[in-house]
């Protein structure tokens, strides 16, 4: 086998083992809002502040709060909620296992054009873009829909003051990321024209 | 090497006029009084094959002067044998 079909292969193997990691997030991004459907309550992420690791005054009963990372973060759960509130506590992890699903769907499609000596077919930078903009607005996304639960269970519990939602803050680590990703980008990009200077080269 | 850069065009539709030059390559014919083939050509001179038909077939923008010294060491011919450059029409 030369050097050149074993790089192949390994990226291959790669892709396929990342598509495999897709499909698995895919998966997850339903199943999780449908089993919480199959429950009667949900959870909610809420700020810790005072709060004992009891059920404070002010929450009614059927409710229990616990830690959880990050510091300073309880789970508020409510042994029962309406359909529509059960999926929406779930509406955060779901869209994060979609914004994985789809990031990794991307991360395989380039490491297989790349392997297969297409690393710079003018799909690539296009698709690592979209990396960094699945990154950034998966994030976001997701802090969006837990704070919105969080804010909304809370509310319909009439528990505004005794707990509140967890402050979700600017996703800084995905900033970061996403703009290497876009350097990343770039470099394809600009070796993609370099590419074609050289096309029709003998 | 030509720099001026021009809008992608499909290269099986690409004629010598079309492209920013005028340089027609006459491998196929001095393939033909040697009696050789472009497959034997390319194992004798270590060019690929897909290179060697991009040259013949007029697809190419650029020669590395290894690979034309290449084939004239296995064609004893000069690169004046396998190049020329037509008229400019209009």
């Amino acid at each position: 086998m030369t050097r050149r079909e074993i790089s192949t292969l390994n990226a291959g193997l790669v892709a396929a083992f990342l598509l495999v990691l897709a499909v698995g997030a895919a998966a997850a991004a339903v199943v999780l809002p449908v089993n919480q459907l199959t429950q009667p309550g949900g959870h909610v992420q809420i700020a810790a502040g005072e709060l004992a690791l009891e059920r404070p005054a002010g929450l009614p009963a059927g409710t229990r709060v616990s830690p959880v990372e990050p510091v300073g973060a309880m789970w508020l759960e409510v042994s029962e909620l309406p359909p529509h509130l059960r999926l929406l506590t779930e509406a955060g992890p779901a869209v994060g296992y979609l914004a994985w699903a789809l990031g990794l769907t991307l991360v395989a499609l380039v490491i297989r054009d790349i392997g297969q000596g297409r690393a710079f077919d003018a799909r690539v930078p296009g698709r690592i873009t979209m990396v960094a903009a699945v990154v950034l607005v998966g994030d976001i996304a997701v802090h969006a829909f837990d704070w919105l639960a969080a804010d909304v269970v809370v509310d319909r519990l009439d528990a505004h003051g005794t707990v509140f939602p967890y402050p979700q803050v600017m996703p800084v680590a995905s900033v970061v990321v996403a703009a290497f990703v876009l350097v990343v980008a770039e470099a394809f990009r600009q070796g993609r024209k370099m590419s074609a200077e050289l096309e029709g080269l003998v | 090497m030509v720099g001026r850069r021009r809008a992608e065009a499909d290269d099986s539709e690409e004629s010598p006029h079309q492209a920013d030059h005028r340089v027609v390559c006459h491998l196929d014919g001095v393939l033909s009084d040697r009696g050789m083939t472009l497959t034997e050509l390319a194992a004798r001179a270590g060019v690929t094959v897909v290179n060697l038909s991009v040259l013949k077939n007029d697809r190419a923008r650029a020669v590395r002067f290894s690979t034309l010294t290449a084939i004239c060491d296995v064609l004893a011919c000069q690169p004046g044998d396998l190049f020329s450059v037509p008229p400019a029409t209009g």
